[in-house]
């Protein structure tokens, strides 16, 4: 057991060691994402938000985006900006490695992911880079999986126009009381 | 069940009546930069809720301090985005240091108590023995506990469940089935609707949280409650609690520059587990043997599915109402991990997360919820050796990291617990079984359960490990090596500090812990009442 938690450790730290270089190269290049037709973002940055939409309609498939239509990716982008933004240090911390390793084109190819922009990888790579990191020997790797997936798919079926596709018909209405 | 489609005429105790609405402050427009009291309460769930109801009935002149929003019956919407940004830690996505462990725990007035799912057991007595004996705790036996249980069953109204739900009743007839013993879960819960929101704020007002009982019950003696406020750090000088500097949240959840210092002549630590040590630490409290944040413990626990022909509808009715100790004190109290089986409701979102994984598998689960059962095995952990819990730790900014290393002997507690969840799921009918694993499949029988299950591997984000009980960290015993409390709770190295909440739990309970706070709470502030009336006979 003992030496099973030293080999953890150790995958730990070169996995934080990664994500530490990920994070200061492209601590110069964030740009939030503010501008023209997007909602107003607190945490996300352009390249965050290319991110979690080419990987949305592969985690959510046919139920994306719904009956939302247009309005989904920005209801789902705003859902998970104001999530993380109330995360603590730590967490959010991590999660801004983690995109800042996937937002940069040469880090993310090491990683498994696609060398050109998110926008414009295929289908294929992206399903390739979800379940090699999905199937990784690399606690980090699985975590980042993880946590990918969970911010789409918890911010995704929050949205009430979303409940049908979970079987889900909605809690009772509230008729307040006259005062 | 009947599913209730519609809620009216319910009024929102806090805009009702008058002393709760003049005693209700929020930091923000606290308009001075200093306050005073008797005693200080720091947090509002289940300790500091009971601590300031017993102390404002005293006589004392209370202050709580709740880092927390005031939401209250109107903003209950029953909407799982809603609940969790109000409600929870992080908005529900707190979890431990390296991601392997959710964690769901309240952030606001109330705490917990306002979106647990209301099961309250009594502190299984070998756990008070194991307290006893390992920590040196003194008056805390099981029949020294017996009238505060009582105590607090009468004022929270706590009593078996009957309404079972559909969900429930797989874990009843799987374990009829099987031959194992089962039982109804008491509620707190007065009047339900039985509707199954509880985990959201009760639209209600039925289930017997703080936020409904004990806190406008010290609002109307006199207490003041200052929501909207983090306290920062305990100022401590020559072994003495001086004050307690607090900063102001704005309703986004940011910090203010508004900053304010609370005094009294005692100080209730009520933050809950997590929270509290990291307060401890932030404010560098005396600590000699390097105890703050150690034996922290979860109840890691994991989850199982099954599918039905039938509709379950998971997302209604009463959360939680039967359990099963079966498989809890089997081994004894230490040894191999035990587990407790118990259902959690499945609304979209947080069964979406529990599901784990992407794709057409996830979205051909999602669109069989409403015929889907999940159960739930709670692991009791801090009982053996290898059953260290977490430790917590600081971020830069002070905020707290949990840091649970998942070890051998807590994996193969899940694997057993996975199991026995498929045999019972299986025995009550079940179509389909699947763990909540990243590569769980779905399995047909038990046979191939048991067959296909070996092949999994159990590491850190493999499991979908959550937890809902946040207990250590100043922990509880005269034993000083470990402990941080005496059994009175009053912290050992500063003479007017008192921890009343399940921070001080030395082990995890091994059951749900509400009750577990409760009734130690009442115990504890019902004699601290008693020393501070002696104290000062012109405020009793």
């Amino acid at each position: 057991m003992k030496a099973s938690r030293r080999d953890f450790f150790k995958v730990g730290l070169l996995g934080g060691a990664v994500l530490l270089v990920g994070s200061s190269l492209s601590a110069f290049t964030r740009v939030k994402s503010s501008k023209n037709n997007s909602p107003k973002l607190d945490f996300l940055s352009v390249s965050d938000t290319e991110l979690l939409l080419a990987l949305a309609p592969i985690v959510l498939k046919a139920n994306y985006p719904g009956s939302l239509e247009k309005e989904a990716e920005q209801r789902l982008l705003r859902a998970i900006d104001q999530q993380i933004l109330s995360l603590g240090e730590h967490s959010k911390k991590q999660l801004q490695q983690l995109f800042d390793l996937l937002g940069s084109s040469t880090l993310r190819y090491f990683a498994g992911g696609p060398s050109n922009d998110w926008s414009t990888a295929s289908t294929d790579h992206i399903e390739r880079f979800l379940d090699d990191w999905k199937h990784s020997l690399f606690a980090l790797k699985r975590t980042g999986y993880a946590a990918l997936c969970k911010l789409i798919t918890m911010n995704w079926y929050t949205q009430p126009e979303n409940f049908l596709q979970a079987g889900y018909s909605g809690p009772p209405k509230i008729y307040p009381p006259q005062e | 069940m009947k599913i209730v489609s519609e809620i009216r005429g319910i009024s929102d105790p806090y805009s009702a009546k008058k002393a709760i609405v003049k005693q209700t402050i929020n930091a923000n427009q606290l308009e001075a930069d200093d306050i005073s009291a008797d005693v200080i309460i720091i947090g509002t769930g289940a300790g500091g809720g009971t601590s300031a109801e017993i102390l404002a009935q005293a006589g004392l002149k209370v202050l709580m301090i709740e880092e927390g929003p005031l939401k209250s019956t109107r903003d209950f919407k029953m909407d799982e985005q809603k609940a969790y940004a109000d409600l929870y830690q992080e908005s529900a996505g707190r979890a431990t240091k390296d991601g392997g462990i959710g964690i769901l725990q309240g952030r606001c007035v109330g705490g917990t108590t306002v979106i647990n799912w209301t099961s309250s057991f009594r502190t299984p007595s070998p756990t008070l023995d194991y307290w006893q004996k390992t920590f040196q705790v003194q008056g805390c036996s099981h029949s020294d506990m017996i009238p505060w249980f009582e105590q607090m069953e009468k004022r929270l109204n706590i009593t078996p469940w009957h309404g079972v739900n559909e969900n429930n009743t797989v874990l009843k007839e799987g374990c009829e089935k099987l031959n194992i013993p089962w039982k109804a879960i008491p509620r707190n819960v007065k009047g339900c609707w039985n509707l199954g929101y509880c985990g959201m704020g009760c639209p209600t007002n039925a289930k017997q949280s703080m936020l409904v009982t004990t806190i406008p019950d010290a609002l109307e003696h006199g207490a003041t409650l200052l929501y909207q406020a983090r306290v920062e750090r305990l100022l401590i000088k020559n072994n003495k609690v001086t004050g307690v500097e607090c900063i102001a949240f704005d309703d986004d959840k940011q910090k203010t520059s508004k900053k304010i210092i609370a005094k009294a002549p005692y100080i209730i630590l009520a933050g809950g587990a997590i929270n509290g040590p990291a307060l401890m630490l932030r404010s560098n409290a005396p600590d000699p043997n390097k105890r703050i944040g150690k034996r922290t413990f979860l109840h890691p626990t994991v989850f199982s599915f099954a599918q039905f022909d039938k509709e379950i509808s998971p997302f209604y009715g009463a959360p939680q109402s039967i359990y099963s100790d079966h498989f809890q004190w089997k081994n004894g109290t230490t040894g191999p991990l035990g587990y407790k089986l118990e259902v959690p409701p499945l609304h979209p979102a947080i069964s979406s997360i529990m599901l784990m994984g992407h794709g057409n598998s996830h979205v051909a689960d999602m669109a069989k919820l409403n015929n889907t059962h999940a159960m739930l095995a709670l692991l009791r952990d801090g009982f053996d050796d290898d059953s260290e819990g977490a430790s917590i730790t600081l971020a830069d900014n002070g905020s707290p990291i949990v840091d649970y290393p998942m070890n051998d002997y807590l994996f193969d507690g899940i694997k057993r617990a996975y199991l026995s969840m498929a045999e019972v799921q299986f025995a009550a009918g079940a179509k389909k079984v699947r763990p909540a694993h990243q590569h769980g499949q779905w399995f047909e029988s038990y046979e191939s359960f048991k067959k296909g299950f070996t092949h999994l591997e159990h590491k850190v984000s493999n499991n979908l490990v959550g937890s809902a009980h946040v207990m250590g960290g100043l922990a509880m015993g005269e034993n000083k090596e470990v402990c941080l409390v005496d059994s009175h709770c009053k912290y050992h190295y500063l003479d007017n500090l008192w921890v009343f909440d399940g921070s001080v739990f030395p082990t995890s309970i091994g059951t749900n812990p509400q009750l577990s706070i409760y009734a130690l709470v009442c115990k504890q502030a019902t004699k601290l009442a008693k020393e501070l009336g002696k104290k000062q006979p012109s405020s009793a």
